[in-house]
Formats: structure tokens, C-alpha cells, sequence
């Protein structure tokens, strides 16, 4: 039974999980992400000197992700709805 | 140290584990922990393979930044999983579509040879792929038990390992004959290994840390004194960062597009919800389990300078190195963890494809046509547990003849790179209209080729030959031209293929004509928002078939029950008659999607079209009919909104109406009541004037008595018409407040004097009690010895002799509340809010003689309503209680 009543069913289900602007802002983190990993940029960070003394590419890297985290962290649980 | 037994017997112990969370998983499904996102995120990672568990590990002490790609490039992708997971997944919900073959395939026209292409490419770049994991278990086993490899099948612990696991996937992963439905125990299954092999990971990376090491920094200074390690922490110039950003494209691609990938991510998401949680969960776990490479493959350096041994292996090797057996144990099941899940996972999502898309299309739809719908069931299952036994034995047979000798990382990435070939097609179908079967086929076909002979023979072909020969090695030199000396081999062989592959597919698909079919798809799938609600309106289909036919068909794979219920439920949803002899699109894509989870898309499509006739359809046709559709879809969209405003309007208009109605027979009560207080008086005045006149002989005591009565009763008659006339104005607000700042016991007091004596002749006790902490309070001071007045005189005329009267005044927040109780008859429960009314009193003559206007608590109501108070009544022991309620600061100071 179940296999085609919630094909039927999903009817009620069907509406966006997030308004089209918040949507979008994750999509510009998605953007900015690659921006932030790609070659100009990424090789600005590209030193031997060390931050908090650690290699500044890898402080880097992880900061940036962490960062990500944080704002899709946020972003999702602002517009939730 | 650990024996082949016990550590043998630890493994059963973990299997028999996850076989109990399945099996809890599978019985309770409804309940809340197995319904969270969580288990949803948690089992995206499968993802972390033993590639992650010890290949990242090697790369990092050996290849440097070079591990970190692999992670990179999945985080990059999904926070745009909002809009692109979101969209398959409904486009996979509303075409009951099971595998990553048929989300493809029926995009391009729901082709039967394209889904077969696409289950090839899947099986040549993930058999080796499981292959690797049994690989990564057999060594960490005989590592962790310190035995030799064992040339043997049947002595070898893996072999049996393995067929457990074959056991667990086909059992659990076959429960279910249509393939898009939701396998709860298996992930769940995985979702624990996921949280399992980060816990272990996280204690072996603290164990490394703080146990053999002094902390994170220790490390990280006697590392640093290695000569090559600035080199290994820092991208080697603009060709190490190309590379980087190549390999970073490789994983963002896999992390969508990887079969187990888009098995756990699309065909087991359970609500679109799941989807938010693991976009910052997923990242979050990466993030964690790669945190502790870092420090584990440096201090496997450290620790192993100069010894010959693989760093792939550093993290079973150092706790062992401390003879930790216990941390050794942990590890190897972490690494367990991750191999079998990827081992499971990737089965199941194979063998859906090999079943649905290569053995049943290819090979048994002619006898499924004839068969019983039991028998079907159990052939459908058999097919697809045998495959999931031939994946697992195909690929241990790779792992023991071909990949014994190459790394977990190169063949990992190798199978990426061939997955990634079907990119251009996946992405397309999401986003471009125009893409074409063609176009799909031959651009893939290409880059395969590419691969093919870009990776595949230079991986396998020097496991048996020292160099190239012949043909084969004119062929390389001719194409020495192509080799970009700044990139290795997979980036090179990555981004030849997928420009050719890419470019073969948009500049043959915008060259040719597109086919009607495949267009209908593209639109379907591009604006699935658009048609989420009656996809089935939007599937264009012309010809004559009979409902009949094709229930006969349903009837084979469902069952003659279940086909009844669903046609049932069809012809609720589309509001058909249930005797309608023929079927039209909708009801035939409604039967391809009941079969489509069961044999696969095109399968299904195949059935259906052997008992229906179709006509054709130009392209042209297909397009207006879709743009028809779409524009009816937003007309509806249009006509339900505007109906639910008319609705809305009518709602007010009838509750208006019911209002006007109320309004009206409180009026003729209004008016009954006034005639019926004014009566009475005057039927006194004119009864004593009558006797007056008529008789001139009345003594004059008499008289005087006839003439008393007439004026108090002109009095009461004018005490009713003022108040009348005071409630009316009330009402209607054109008696405006004077709002000051008074005292409100000294209001009090100035109501209580002129009544004083009325209580005095009573014998009433009256007193007060003040709870207050301040006296000055707004409101209109006349108005409320009015009010007073009123309920004073109300209590006065229903308390017995020696009764009393007890007034107190108390505040709550920003309140001010006075109750005024008296004793004596209690009001009847019903009439409590009655009471308010005008000439509440007058209708209940039998319980009291009518004295004064009977309007006394209609005006106090007004008077505590206009000061945006209220007022209540209710019995309390031996009296009433009239609770008044007034706001300390009034803003609002006129009377409504």
C-alpha cells in the first residue's frame, strides 16, 4: 500500500522547505566557497610563514571551513520554516 | 598482540550489532530517533571510505596538502545542495525513480540502452572500488593479528568477513521489491557506523596527541624539523595548487554523482527537511575526522622515520607501536566501519541498477509479462540478491588479482574520475532543457575512452608488464602532444575527458533536433516546482490503450489487491469515473511509476508500451501542450487563490450579516424592554391620575399618597430615560472621558457618602480592605463614583438586613482590581454574564420587584469598558463578587 499512497500523498509536502532569497544565499556561499579555494586566491595564503604558528595554508583552509559551517549553520536555522 | 580468533570474534560481535540496529530500525519506523535528520546526515558519510580511514593518512605524510581535496571540494558543493538536492530528490519522489541509471536515463527520453551504459560505467568504477575496501580489511586484519597474508581464499578471515557483510546487504537491502522505497534498517545500520568511525578516529588522533605525544604543538615542532615539511604544508607553487584545485573539482563532482552517494543522499531521503540539517552537519563531520589526519600522519613519522612501512597503515600501527591493543582493536573496527558501509551501500545501490537496468530490461521482461505477481517478487529480489553476492565476489576477486599492489588513494580517485565522466550528463538534466540523448551518450562514451586509456591501462597494465609494447606504445607517443606537464596524470586525465565529454554533449546536443519524448522529461525535470502537483498532467502521451491492459500488467507485479487500491486512489485524485474503458497519459504514467521502483524506469516504460499504441507527436506539439499546461497549472494557481478570497469575503460578509441580525433582535429586545420599564410607571400614573380625577371626594391623605406616587414615578419614568438616553450616548461614544490622575479611595469615598444612609438603615456592615501600594491612578473620576454608585447600589438591594458589603482594592502587574462582595442570594450560574444586559432584571421579575432602571450594570459595563477595563461577576460563598479590572495607564481615553 505504502508504495503508492505517498506518491499520492506528498501532495501537502510539496511546498519550498526555504523562501527562494535564503535559498540563494546559501548557493552564494557555495560560490564563494570555490572562490576561496581557487588559484588566486588560495595562493595568496600560500607561505612558509606560520600563523598561530601553524602553516598559514592550513590555518586557512580551516578557517574558511569552519567559517562555512557557521554560516550555513546560521542561515538554516534563522529561515527555518 | 590479538589472536586470528578473538579479533575474528570481535568483528561478529560488531556485525551482530549492526544486524540488531537494522532490525529495531526496520520494526520501529515510526518512532521519533529513527525518524531524525541526523541519521540522514550521519549516513551521507558514507562517504568516508577506508580511502579516508588510512589512504588520507598515507597522502598526508607522504603527498602533503594533497589529502585535503577530497574534503574540499564536497564542502564547496554542498550548501548548494538546497537547490539541487532538493530538486532530484522531488524529481526522484514523483518518478519513483531507485537508482542514479534511471535518474539519468530517464531524462534522456527514459532509454533503455543509456540506463545500461550508465550501470556499466558505475560497475567498472566501483567494483574496484569495493574491491579496495576488502583490500583495506584483509591487511588492517593481518596487520592488527600479525599474521601473514594468506594466499589461500578459504583461510583468509576477509573472505568471510566479507560474505557476512554479503549476507547483511542482501537481507536488509533487499527487503523491499520496489527499489525507490525507504531501506530504514540499512541506514540506520550506517548512520551508526558513521557516528562509530568518527568516535574511534577522535580517540586514536587524542591518543596520538596526548599519549605518545606532548600535545598538538609537540608534533607539530619535532615534525616541522623534517627537511620536506614546509614543502608537504604549502602548495608546490602554481602547479601543486592547480593540481589541488583539479582534485577539488574531481570530489565535488563524486560527492553528487557517486552511486552510494546519490543512493543515501536522494533515494533514502525521507522528508526534504533532512536535506538543511546536513548541509552544515555534513561539513561539520568532515571537518572533525580531518582535524586528526594532520597529527596522525605526522607523528606516524615521527614515530616511524626510517622503518619500511606502509603510511597508509600509521593508524593501526601506533597504537600498536604502544602496544595499546585495545585503541588498535577501536581503530580497525573504525576502519571496518567505513569499508562496510561503502561495501554495503554500494552494493545494494548496484545491484538496483544491475537488476532494474541491465538484467530485467535486457533479459526477463518477456517472462515477467507471463508469470504471477509472487512469482515476479521473488524473481525481482533473487536477481538483485545474487548481484549484490556477484559485486562482493567480483570485487574480491579484483582485489586479489589486480589492485594487491597499488594504493587505496589511486584507485579511489581513478574510480572518481570515471564517475565524474557522467557529470556533464546529471548536471544537464538538472539544468538545461536542451541537452539530448545523443549528445549524452556520445560525449560520455568519449571521455570513457579517455579514461580508459588515460588511467586505467597505465593503472593495471604495469601490474603485469615493466613497459609498454607494440601498438599500445605508438599510441602514447602519438599522443604525447596532449600532455599538460604542469598537472599528474588524474587531474590531466580529468579535465581531457570532461572537456571532451562536455563539449561533445552541448555542441551535439544543440546541433540536433530534439526528441519529443526527451523533451518532455527536460521540462518535467528543469521546472519540477512547476508540476510537483500533478506531474502525472504533465507527462505528454497521445494514442489509445485500454485500462484493461494494463491493469492486467499492474496485476503481474503488484498483485491483484494492491493494483485495485491504486487505481482507486488514480481515480480519486483525477476524479475518473471507475468504469472508463480507456486510459489517457496521466493513468499511463501512473502505472509507469507504480512498476518504475520495481523493474526500473525504462522497464516499465517498456511493459506499458507493449500494450498501448502510441501515436507520434512532433516536438512542436509536445511544447505547446507544456506550455499549456504550465499556463493552466498557474491560471489554477490563479482561480484557487482568487476562489479562496471570495471565500474569505463571503465568510465576512455572512458573519456580518449574522451580526446585523443579532444586533437587530437585541434592538426589538431593546425596544420590547423600553416600552415594558415605561409602562409600568406610567400605568401607576395614570391609574392614580384616573382615581385623581375621577373622584373628587378622596381624603386628603389620599390624595397627597396618589400625588407622592405619581411623582416618584415621573421621577423613575425619567431616571429610565436618562439612563436610556446615557447608555445610548455611551454606546456610541459622545461621551468623552476626562482622564486624571485621582485617588482611588478618595473616589471611593465620595461614591459611598450620599448612599450612606441607605446602608446605615439596612444595618449593612460595610468595609474595605487595601491591598494597594500607590492611590493615584488614571481614569475620569465622575464616571467612576458612577460606577460605584451603581454596583454599590446593585449589592445594597440584594443584601439581607445586617448583611455585608466588603470592598477590596488590590493590584497585579499593571492592573488595578477592585471586588466589591456582598452577601445574600447567590446569581444563577447561567445568567452570570447575563446580568450585564440591559434590563436584565426586568426579564426575571419573579425573583426581585423592579427597582431602579435596570440599566445600573449595563452603564457600569460601558463605564469599565470605555476604561479599557472589564468587569465580572461570579458567586463566591455566601455572596457576589463583581470583580472590576482597570489598567493602570488608559491610552486609549474615549469611550468606543
Amino acid at each position: 500500500m505504502n508504495d503508492f499512497v505517498h506518491q499520492l500523498s506528498f501532495i501537502n509536502n510539496h511546498s519550498l522547505i526555504m523562501k527562494k532569497r535564503h535559498e540563494q544565499k546559501l548557493i552564494i556561499l557555495s560560490f564563494g566557497l570555490l572562490i576561496a579555494f581557487s588559484i588566486p586566491v588560495s595562493l595568496l595564503f600560500n607561505s612558509e610563514k606560520e600563523v598561530f604558528g601553524y602553516p598559514m595554508i592550513l590555518v586557512y583552509v580551516f578557517a574558511v571551513w569552519m567559517l562555512s559551517i557557521i554560516v550555513s549553520f546560521v542561515i538554516i536555522k534563522k529561515y527555518d520554516e | 598482540m590479538m589472536s586470528s580468533f578473538a579479533l575474528f570474534a570481535v568483528v561478529l560481535v560488531y556485525l551482530a550489532l549492526l544486524f540488531l540496529v537494522a532490525h529495531l530500525a526496520e520494526k520501529k519506523k515510526s518512532k521519533i530517533w529513527i525518524n531524525n535528520p541526523y541519521i540522514y546526515a550521519l549516513s551521507l558519510a558514507v562517504y568516508c571510505t577506508a580511502w579516508t580511514y588510512y589512504g588520507s593518512i598515507g597522502v598526508a605524510a607522504t603527498g602533503g596538502l594533497n589529502y585535503l581535496p577530497i574534503y574540499i571540494g564536497p564542502i564547496m558543493v554542498i550548501p548548494a545542495w538546497i537547490y539541487i538536492n532538493t530538486r532530484i530528490v522531488r524529481i526522484s519522489r514523483v518518478n519513483k525513480i531507485s537508482s542514479l541509471a534511471d535518474f539519468i536515463s530517464l531524462r534522456y527520453g527514459n532509454s533503455r540502452s543509456f540506463s545500461a551504459i550508465i550501470t556499466l560505467v558505475c560497475l567498472f568504477a566501483i567494483v574496484p572500488y569495493i574491491g579496495l575496501q576488502i583490500k583495506a580489511i584483509s591487511e588492517t586484519f593481518h596487520l592488527v593479528t600479525e599474521t601473514p597474508m594468506s594466499k589461500n581464499i578459504l583461510t583468509d578471515n576477509a573472505t568471510f568477513v566479507v560474505l557476512l557483510i554479503a549476507v547483511f546487504s542482501s537481507y536488509y537491502g533487499t527487503k523491499y521489491v520496489d527499489a525507490s522505497e525507504k531501506r530504514l534498517g540499512i541506514i540506520s545500520a550506517i548512520a551508526l557506523e558513521s557516528f562509530l568511525k568518527l568516535f574511534f578516529i577522535i580517540i586514536l588522533g587524542l591518543f596520538v596527541i596526548y599519549f605518545a605525544f606532548d600535545g598538538f604543538s609537540d608534533i607539530y615542532q619535532k615534525a616541522s624539523k623534517f627537511p620536506d615539511f614546509k614543502a608537504k604544508n604549502t602548495f608546490n607553487g602554481i602547479e601543486g595548487a592547480m593540481n589541488w584545485m583539479v582534485l577539488c573539482m574531481i570530489s565535488g563532482t563524486a560527492i553528487c554523482i557517486l552511486p552510494r552517494q546519490f543512493h543515501t543522499a536522494i533515494i533514502e531521503n525521507r522528508q526534504e527537511k533532512h536535506i538543511k540539517t546536513a548541509i552544515w552537519f555534513f561539513p561539520l563531520y568532515l571537518l572533525i575526522f580531518t582535524i586528526f589526519i594532520f597529527p596522525i600522519a605526522w607523528g606516524g613519522r615521527l614515530i616511524f622515520e626510517g622503518q619500511n612501512v606502509n603510511p597508509e597503515f600509521y593508524s593501526i600501527l601506533i597504537p600498536q607501536h604502544f602496544n595499546n591493543t585495545l585503541i588498535t582493536v577501536l581503530v580497525f573496527l573504525g576502519g571496518l566501519s567505513s569499508s562496510i558501509s561503502m561495501i554495503i551501500i554500494s552494493a545494494i545501490t548496484l545491484s538496483i541498477m544491475v537488476s532494474n537496468n541491465l538484467i530485467i530490461p535486457y533479459g526477463l521482461l518477456g517472462k515477467f509479462k507471463a508469470e504471477n505477481e509472487v512469482r515476479n517478487t521473488r524473481n525481482i529480489t533473487n536477481i538483485r540478491k545474487f548481484s549484490i553476492f556477484g559485486l562482493v565476489i567480483l570485487a574480491f576477486g579484483f582485489y586479489k588479482y589486480f589492485i594487491l599492489k597499488t594504493s587505496l588513494d589511486s584507485v579511489g580517485l581513478i574510480s572518481f574520475v570515471i564517475i565524474a565522466q557522467l557529470a556533464p550528463a546529471f548536471f544537464g538534466a538538472l539544468f538545461w532543457r536542451r541537452g539530448s540523448y545523443k549528445g549524452a551518450v556520445i560525449g560520455l562514451l568519449a571521455g570513457l575512452v579517455i579514461c580508459y586509456f588515460g588511467l586505467i591501462i597505465p593503472q593495471y597494465y604495469f601490474s603485469y608488464n615493466s613497459e609498454l609494447k607494440g601498438v599500445l606504445r605508438d599510441m602514447y607517443d602519438a599522443f604525447q602532444f596532449f600532455d599538460i606537464y604542469f598537472l599528474t596524470r588524474i587531474p590531466e586525465i580529468f579535465f581531457w575527458s570532461i572537456l571532451v565529454n562536455t563539449g561533445l554533449f552541448t555542441i551535439l546536443s544543440v546541433s540536433m533536433k530534439g526528441d519529443y519524448r526527451e523533451r518532455n522529461f527536460a521540462e518535467l525535470y528543469v521546472d519540477i516546482d512547476k508540476y510537483i502537483q500533478n506531474h502525472e498532467n504533465a507527462f505528454i502521451w497521445r494514442g489509445t490503450a485500454y485500462v484493461s491492459d494494463i491493469k492486467n500488467i499492474l496485476e503481474r507485479f503488484l498483485g491483484k489487491k494492491k493494483t485495485e487500491q491504486a487505481m482507486r486512489i488514480f481515480n480519486i485524485k483525477y476524479n475518473i469515473d471507475s468504469q472508463t474503458e480507456t486510459a489517457d497519459s496521466r493513468f499511463i504514467k501512473f502505472s509507469e511509476n507504480l512498476l518504475a521502483g520495481r523493474i526500473g524506469t525504462a522497464s516499465a516504460k517498456i511493459l506499458i508500451e507493449g500494450v498501448t499504441k502510441e501515436d507520434k507527436i512532433s516536438l512542436k506539439e509536445v511544447l505547446n501542450i507544456l506550455e499549456e499546461s504550465k499556463e493552466n497549472i498557474t491560471l489554477n494557481k490563479k482561480l484557487i487563490e482568487k476562489s479562496e478570497e471570495l471565500k474569505q469575503l463571503s465568510n465576512d460578509l455572512s458573519s456580518a450579516n449574522e451580526n446585523l441580525i443579532i444586533k437587530d433582535r437585541q434592538k426589538d429586545d431593546f425596544l420590547d424592554s423600553v416600552a415594558h420599564e415605561l409602562r409600568t410607571p406610567i400605568t401607576a400614573i395614570r391609574s392614580a391620575g384616573e382615581i385623581l380625577a375621577d373622584d373628587d371626594d378622596i381624603p386628603l391623605d389620599i390624595k397627597r399618597e396618589f400625588l407622592n406616587n405619581i411623582i416618584t414615578e415621573s421621577d423613575r419614568l425619567s431616571e429610565i430615560i436618562n439612563d436610556i438616553l446615557y447608555l445610548d450616548k455611551l454606546q456610541h461614544g459622545e461621551i468623552a472621558l476626562t482622564i486624571e490622575q485621582n485617588n482611588i479611595v478618595e473616589t471611593y469615598k465620595k461614591a459611598l457618602n450620599p448612599i450612606s444612609h441607605l446602608i446605615q438603615q439596612k444595618n449593612i456592615h460595610i468595609s474595605e480592605v487595601d491591598l494597594l501600594n500607590q492611590y493615584i491612578f488614571e481614569y475620569d473620576e465622575a464616571r467612576m463614583i458612577q460606577l460605584f454608585q451603581n454596583i454599590l447600589g446593585n449589592a445594597l438591594k440584594f443584601t439581607d438586613e445586617k448583611g455585608t458589603i466588603q470592598t477590596k482594592f488590590s493590584e497585579k502587574d499593571d492592573f488595578l482590581i477592585i471586588k466589591i462582595f456582598n452577601t445574600g442570594k447567590n446569581i444563577p450560574e447561567e445568567d452570570l454574564e447575563m446580568i450585564f444586559d440591559k434590563f436584565y432584571q426586568s426579564k426575571n421579575q419573579n425573583i426581585r420587584k423592579p427597582t431602579g432602571s435596570g440599566l445600573g450594570l449595563a452603564i457600569s459595563k460601558r463605564l469599565v469598558e470605555a476604561h479599557s477595563g472589564n468587569i465580572k461577576a461570579e458567586n463566591s460563598g455566601l455572596g457576589v463578587t463583581f470583580t472590576i479590572t482597570l489598567p493602570k495607564k488608559i491610552y486609549n481615553n474615549e469611550v468606543e
